[in-house]
């Protein structure tokens, strides 16, 4: 099996599960594999899959962020703390086997997981925890409800 | 107080401790003279006086008639087939006596009915607005677990009760909304006043409903209700009653189609679980590093709190609660993690149980790994809205006591120490908010959201009697979320949650009300704590809906305190912050005096806009609620800005959910 063809077995489990309300997995190209995912916010999140960089990278995992913004630096923050040793190994992205990194293009952020030991598995099931945590921890905080409803246009009575 | 009086901090409690008074002398001698008042026939509004004179004009005070007092002392007199018979009215009375009917909170209207079931020995209270003593029922309910009515008159009485029959049914209560429908002869004539067909409106909004047409069935749809009512998942039962059935009159049991005693028209009888699925939970939890069970309304109203916490003791299970009523599992066990949002996303089973009303994937802040059972008494709602590894049938308390036995003893120590770290984390989250309040108050000299819900809950836990006794609940939008993350329910019944799913604004003060009168009477798991106030806090936008039933309150002398958070608006107003023409429309009269309305309905109304006035405002209402039985309304004026993350840091947030401060699901 190829390593495109596991990523795409892993993530249309979750949506096999109800986690995703939707996904699909588009055209691969050479060594990369394209999925998407309609997930939070009723968003559509595209993931890809590089295999000669051993990345799966996010695109847009948060709009309207603008890079100079507070929100963004504590977005950060927020970021490098999933990696603390800290934390117990199931809430944990494990330094020694995924690197995490973040971009920000014009505020949509970005977010790649490098896979450093191989085990996709891993990756994966933690890049999918990461998001579904972005969504339910960092943006639960009091800070970004303005945020959530100018960006996701939130009807107060129905803000999830 | 004058305005002038209060921003000087010249309040009374100031200036009784300038005159070399303690302010718990203070305290004291105010409320004894509250007492002292209404102990001799005055209302709470005239404290000190039967009558009060104002510009000459001297008036007399506020007062509850001797025929309302002379009526609630009358035995019941229940109808008999003897003499001139039974009414339609009478024989459906007799059953809901049969059934154990708690209540009855109506407004008059539907006569024949409501007058018959009075007659029964039903405890019958009635109010002031349709919509609030629905939500009065709705209350006493999410407070007990028990079948209550509600009823209103044909036309608006019914459809004022419309949006509380919603959320009741949202709560899935078991109500039984009875209503008076004119004649069957009148149908399509308009005849008169208030004709219409009341059926199609409940639909959707109710578990089951019927128009009786045929007097000779009354008997037989009685026992449907209850059956209904009594029977798997809850829900509301709405039945009309035209006149030609209500003023029916039966002169021998046979005349009554269907006449049969309960233990026929309706089974007792509950699923079990089946052993296989009890042997694959078994199986899921000894594999499960981290498991939780979600405790829904079905744990509550089937009773079995008992053998959850069993459960969770055996095999250091996590428990958050869910639904309209909280505290079937203490918010302050070691194992709850109701107050431990983080700890939420660790849980890798969850087992929900007598979860009525589903949340879908990502309104739940669990893992996407999660594995999920769900426990639940209908076969055809299993798998609804939230994939499941295993879907059990069972009755809930059934299955807990099943669990009870076959769940392995086991000690998960790495899971309760994550739980616990994680309600300190949440609770410093909670400290450092209730700071930044502090400062916010002192600074602005209006109380912040944060301050009213702290502080609320620390006079529960120290200055009461029994910090078990005393039932709380409340809504809004703003002050709902904020005062949600602060109170806590620590027994069965302890909280109720009037906006739970429906998101009604504005029935939480009737509701509390009515769960007051379920403490009073010690119904259900209120029994033991006769006599304890409730306290409601709820906003300047929702009391509008419920407050004119303080009159109520103080008429039964159920001892509420209602603490209104007054900012001034609607607490959505930032959804119109960025549409400059539209704002008007979300904002009210800036510093309404909802104490001195409260005072004109026979309460005692408060004002307060610091923190130690809070204090105070509090001990006097409690003193007052528990020893007089008077209702109080703490206007506590605030800031709508308060919500405002940019102005006032953190501003507003929705609360994780399962956990304290939940509504949706």
């Amino acid at each position: 099996m190829s390593t495109a063809q596991r990523v795409g077995d892993l993530l249309e489990h979750y949506a096999g599960r109800g986690v995703f309300r939707g996904f699909g997995r588009q055209v691969q190209r050479g060594r990369s594999a394209e999925f998407r995912l309609r997930w939070h916010r009723d968003q559509v999140f595209q993931w890809v899959w590089n295999e000669s960089k051993q990345t799966l990278r996010i695109g847009c995992v948060l709009p309207a962020v603008p890079a100079n913004s507070p929100m963004y630096r504590q977005f950060r923050a927020w970021l490098a703390a999933r990696q603390d040793p800290a934390l117990p190994a199931h809430r944990r992205c494990d330094r020694g086997k995924v690197a995490l990194r973040t971009y920000n293009r014009g505020g949509d952020v970005a977010l790649t997981m490098t896979v450093l030991d191989g085990d996709l598995d891993y990756a994966v099931n933690k890049l999918v925890s990461l998001v579904n945590e972005i969504y339910l921890d960092f943006l639960s905080s009091g800070l970004y409800f303005d945020w959530l409803v100018e960006t996701f246009e939130l009807d107060p009575d129905h803000p999830c | 107080m004058s305005e002038q009086e209060q921003q000087a901090g010249q309040g009374p409690v100031a200036r009784a401790e300038a005159a070399g008074t303690s302010r718990r002398d203070f305290l004291r001698k105010s409320a004894a003279g509250v007492g002292a008042a209404v102990a001799a026939g005055a209302s709470a509004s005239a404290f000190t006086a039967d009558q009060v004179n104002i510009a000459d004009v001297t008036i007399p005070s506020i007062r509850i008639p001797a025929d309302f007092t002379a009526s609630l002392a009358e035995a019941p007199k229940p109808g008999k087939f003897e003499g001139s018979g039974m009414s339609g009215a009478e024989v459906f009375a007799q059953v809901c006596v049969k059934e154990e009917l708690a209540a009855l909170f109506c407004c008059p209207g539907n006569y024949t009915v409501i007058n018959a079931l009075a007659a029964a020995g039903i405890p019958a209270y009635g109010g002031r607005m349709e919509g609030s003593m629905c939500a009065m029922a709705d209350g006493f309910s999410r407070a007990t677990g028990e079948v209550v009515a509600t009823s209103g008159t044909e036309g608006p009485g019914f459809t004022n009760m419309i949006m509380n029959i919603a959320a009741a049914n949202a709560a899935r209560t078991p109500l039984l909304v009875l209503a008076s429908n004119m004649m069957i002869a009148g149908d399509d004539r308009e005849a008169f006043i208030q004709t219409g067909y009341q059926q199609p409106l409940t639909t959707g909004i109710r578990k089951y409903g019927k128009r009786l047409i045929d007097p000779s069935r009354v008997h037989e749809y009685a026992g449907y209700a209850f059956r209904e009512l009594k029977s798997g998942v809850p829900g509301p039962v709405h039945l009309d009653f035209p006149a030609e059935v209500a003023r029916a009159r039966f002169k021998s049991p046979d005349e009554l189609k269907d006449y049969y005693d309960k233990s026929q028209y309706r089974s007792t009888s509950r699923p079990h679980p089946g052993a296989a699925e009890m042997t694959r939970v078994v199986s899921m939890l000894d594999k499960a590093q981290r498991p939780l069970i979600v405790a829904g309304q079905g744990v509550f109203q089937r009773g079995g709190w008992d053998a959850l916490m069993k459960v969770a003791e055996k095999g250091d299970i996590a428990v958050a609660t869910s639904g309209p009523t909280r505290g079937a599992f203490p918010d302050d066990h070691r194992l709850c993690v109701m107050a431990a949002p983080d700890a939420l996303l660790s849980a890798d089973l969850v087992i929900f149980v007598g979860q009525y009303c589903m949340p879908s994937p990502g309104e739940y802040r669990f893992s996407p790994d999660i594995k999920a059972v769900r426990v639940h008494p209908d076969q055809n709602d299993l798998g609804r809205n939230w994939p499941l590894d295993l879907g059990v049938v069972s009755d809930e308390a059934l299955f807990l006591a099943a669990l009870q036995d076959a769940v392995k003893g086991k000690k998960r120590g790495a899971w309760v120490d994550e739980i616990a770290k994680a309600k300190q984390a949440y609770q410093k989250h909670l400290d450092d908010t209730y700071q930044l309040g502090l400062e916010y108050s002192k600074k602005t000299n209006h109380l912040h959201p944060a301050v009213i819900g702290h502080e609320t809950q620390h006079f529960i836990d120290t200055g009461t009697d029994d910090r078990l006794a005393v039932v709380s609940g409340g809504g809004g939008w703003t002050i709902g979320l904020f005062s949600g993350r602060y109170m806590r329910a620590r027994r069965p019944g302890q909280m109720i949650v009037p906006a739970y799913q429906y998101g009604a604004i504005g029935p939480d003060m009737a509701m509390m009300m009515g769960a007051c009168a379920a403490v009073q009477r010690g119904v259900g798991p209120q029994q033991g704590y006769e006599g304890a106030p409730t306290i409601c806090v709820t906003s300047d936008a929702g009391v509008a809906y419920s407050m004119f039933e303080l009159d109520t309150a103080n008429k039964y002398r159920l001892p509420t305190i209602t603490i209104v958070y007054n900012n001034n608006a609607w607490g959505v107003w930032t959804n119109a912050a960025r549409s400059a023409r539209s704002l008007q429309m979300y904002l009210f009269q800036e510093n309404l005096r909802y104490d001195q309305m409260a005072q004109g309905l026979g309460a005692n109304g408060e004002y307060v806009r610091t923190v130690d006035e809070f204090r105070a405002a509090l001990a006097r209402a409690w003193k007052l609620a528990r020893d007089e039985k008077v209702s109080s309304l703490i206007n506590c004026q605030a800031l709508k800005e308060f919500t405002s993350p940019r102005d006032y840091p953190p501003g507003i947030a929705l609360n994780a959910e399962p956990g304290v401060g939940a509504v949706a699901h």
